[in-house]
């Protein structure tokens, strides 16, 4: 049976035209704290997580609601995920030689 | 209205307490439920303003203890964890008053229980609304007595009261590390208040202090010493023991403070203390292996328990440690996410048992009673769905957070995560097993009781049932439409009161997770459904008959029934010395003995011996009369060189020198 670790290189392997690179950071850090954004999500996708958020307050977390702001969160954060695994793929095959 | 929150519980326990009588027994407890009722209203609101606008709220009422540096002051804050925790305790405790309306409407001091049951919410909101450590644990300790009077509240009972003994002092235990954290907050940081220990605990960081000559990371020893209190509080490993014994108090008892409220304030204190525990990976570590045996641990000796409440109270003592181990994973959000679900099933679990309690004339064996589902189909559905819940039933209460906390370990890639997700995978098994046969016992299999015991046999009054609906709601839906308020990725509820290092967030590697790995979970429990109903149910003769006839089997089932024979080895090493002690040493030597002697026994006997002494003095000879003028005027004479430097020695010196020479 599969790891998590393992299914994640998996993936990252079917997307060969992932960047290794990191996307340009969109939020600033005034938008950031304007938000609230907690710390651990400051990242690259935090851009997405601000209009998220605002739906979220806005309808009280009702469930079903925000479906499309989610979706494109958790895609983007799926797709940084796989990118740092990618990467550290990379770093492990260099340092092996 | 926040004061109103907090008061009105303590309002409630002061007019049925002190008026019981004036008002009558109903009276007074109308008037404890309508004030607990009202708290809870207010409580939602908190949650809204607080919660769900963001908007939190801190309440400095009067100073209360200000000495040198550390001053605290009684205060109400209230964040998103503190507004969550209102919400729980409230709720529950509302329902808990109803119910024990009726319940205990035939016992004489219903007032009494009412008044107590108030107290214990006041300080349980005291201890959650709380800004700093030493409210804190003004409210640890004023549930811990409050805990000691409501189990001991059939007080004619001797279990009951040895049970009430074993709570109050394994909690002690706890509640030792807990004072010690306290005492090292005050040494390190110079205060007790929140904000000023979590803003500075990022400085104090992997600093050292030197104890016995080693070295020991200040963060790590708190820690430790919160994660002792958290134990001795919300019954892990090795401090349980008082948890499965005070299923001897009233079942409201049990639902309130042995499922919903009480034992969660260890999960609370790990929660609230994030910002501390955070920065000490080592607490982390410890905290989730003694969460993940906890749970190992406990769902086994459910297993083969054949009371009825006490197979309820293992299974709150596995819930509790998920709860921990998700907070050693660092995952705090999900551990209280799993303690509001918990208070909700479990509470409805504890007070559907109290209905087959009450139904059928205090029975409570489970081999004892069987076949009840026809008889009592009201309370049948009410058990199935706190069962359903428990287990992690898809959709269903449990399933949003069990589920979560298992996947959320899978995720943590470390050896603890590794571990803590088969213990608790392997939890789960045994969860669902001991549930379904508790059903299956209880209410589907054949009846096993007495005639007379089904004749009478009847459904819950208005009250019982009123109280079990809004439960049987809550372990259905709370965990669907709290899940992205508590765990969506990002939510901005939690706000500043829980820190979580951003390196050990692991939401999405959560997701991510193969889809296989994360149905492991459903497959056990499903798997330990089949189990019990083949054996239980379909076969119970030849898993009776293999139960006796094989020694290895039987071995290993007493080990368990006797809850791996941790009460034997507590007894033997530890209370019949502190019982010698008890007895031997405080009770006959010191209390009999010195403090008799030295206190009003040994004035009334050596008085009349020393007044014979003296009397004898007076023999009437003029010689011994001579002897005491001369004795009394060399003192007199001699006193003004008592002040000087050989004074003393001078006049012992004249005293001895008389008397050797008179006799």
């Amino acid at each position: 049976m599969a790891s998590v670790g393992d299914h994640a290189r998996r993936q990252a392997a079917k997307l060969p035209s992932l960047s290794l690179d990191p996307p340009p950071m969109q939020a600033t850090q005034e938008q950031l704290q304007q938000h609230k954004i907690p710390l651990q999500y400051r990242d690259y996708c935090a851009h997405l997580l601000i209009p998220l958020n605002e739906c979220r307050v806005k309808n009280f977390w009702w469930p079903g609601t925000c479906k499309h702001e989610r979706h494109e969160f958790e895609v983007c954060q799926y797709r940084e995920y796989l990118r740092r695994v990618k990467k550290m793929e990379v770093q492990r095959a260099q340092e092996q030689g | 209205m926040y004061l109103c929150l907090f008061l009105f519980p303590f309002f409630g326990f002061l007019v049925s307490g002190s008026f019981g009588r004036l008002f009558g027994k109903q009276g007074a407890a109308f008037i404890a439920t309508f004030c607990v009722c009202c708290s809870c209203l207010c409580s939602f609101v908190a949650f809204y303003e607080v919660g769900l606008t963001s908007c939190p709220v801190t309440l400095s009422l009067f100073p209360w203890i200000c000495v040198d540096v550390v001053e605290s002051f009684w205060s109400i804050s209230v964040d998103s964890l503190t507004a969550v925790m209102l919400v729980v305790i409230t709720t529950i405790s509302s329902l808990v008053h109803v119910y024990s309306i009726s319940y205990i409407k035939d016992d004489p001091f219903l007032a009494r229980f009412i008044s107590y049951l108030s107290l214990f919410t006041f300080l349980m909101l005291s201890l959650v609304l709380a800004d700093n450590y030493l409210q804190l644990f003004f409210g640890w300790e004023g549930v811990g007595l409050a805990s000691f009077l409501l189990i001991s509240f059939w007080s004619s009972r001797l279990q009951a009261c040895k049970a009430a003994t074993k709570a109050i002092i394994i909690n002690r235990v706890g509640d030792v590390g807990l004072a010690l954290a306290l005492f090292c907050f005050i040494l390190i940081f110079g205060s007790v208040e929140y904000s000023t220990i979590f803003s500075c605990s990022s400085k104090v960081a992997f600093c050292t202090f030197l104890f016995c000559q080693f070295k020991v990371d200040i963060l790590s020893c708190i820690g430790v010493l919160l994660l002792i209190g958290a134990s001795g509080k919300s019954a892990q490993i090795g401090l349980h023991t008082w948890l499965p014994d005070a299923i001897e108090g009233p079942t409201p008892v049990s639902a309130l403070i042995h499922a919903a409220t009480m034992v969660t304030a260890g999960v609370f204190v790990l929660a609230r203390s994030s910002p501390i525990l955070e920065f000490s990976p080592v607490v982390l570590f410890f905290v989730s292996l003694v969460g993940a045996f906890t749970a190992f641990f406990a769902a086994t000796t459910g297993l083969v328990q054949n009371d009825l409440k006490r197979v309820i109270a293992y299974s709150t003592c596995s819930q509790l440690g998920y709860m921990v181990f998700a907070s050693g994973l660092s995952q705090y959000a999900l551990g209280v996410f799993h303690l509001s679900n918990h208070a909700f099933f479990k509470a409805l679990l504890f007070l559907g048992a109290g209905c087959i309690i009450h139904a059928i004339k205090d029975e409570q064996d489970l081999r004892r009673i069987g076949g009840l589902a026809y008889l009592l189909p009201f309370t049948y559905s009410f058990i199935l769905v706190g069962s359903l819940a428990l287990v992690g039933f898809p959709f269903l209460t449990g399933f949003y957070s069990k589920d979560a906390i298992l996947e959320f370990s899978l995720s943590n890639f470390s050896v603890t995560g590794g571990l803590c997700h088969w213990f608790g995978v392997i939890s789960a098994l045994f969860t669902s097993f001991y549930s379904f046969r508790l059903l299956v016992l209880g209410f589907l299999g054949y009846p096993n009781g007495f005639k007379s015991f089904y004749k009478n046999c009847h459904e819950a009054p208005l009250f019982i049932a009123v109280s079990l609906i809004p439960l049987g709601l809550g372990s259905l839906f709370i965990g669907f439409f709290c899940r992205e308020l508590f765990l969506g990725a990002g939510t901005p509820f939690w706000a500043n009161s829980i820190f979580i290092y951003p390196v050990r967030e692991s939401i999405i590697e959560a997701e991510c997770a193969p889809v296989i790995l994360k149905q492991i979970p459903l497959f056990f429990t499903v798997m330990g459904a089949a189990v019990s109903f083949s054996f239980i149910y379909h076969n119970p003769i030849i898993t009776y008959r293999f139960l006796f006839f094989n020694q290895m089997f039987r071995v290993f089932y007493t080990f368990l029934n006797q809850r791996w024979l941790f009460d034997r080895v507590y007894n033997e090493s530890f209370a019949k010395a502190f019982l010698f002690f008890g007895h031997a040493i405080s009770f006959r030597i010191v209390d009999k003995g010195a403090l008799e002697i030295l206190g009003p026994f040994g004035i009334v006997f050596i008085f009349p011996g020393l007044s014979k002494q003296l009397i004898s003095l007076q023999s009437g000879r003029v010689y011994h009369n001579v002897l005491f003028i001369v004795y009394g005027l060399g003192f007199l004479l001699c006193s003004p060189l008592f002040y000087s430097s050989n004074g003393c020695f001078f006049l012992i010196s004249v005293g001895c020198w008389i008397v050797f020479r008179v006799f």
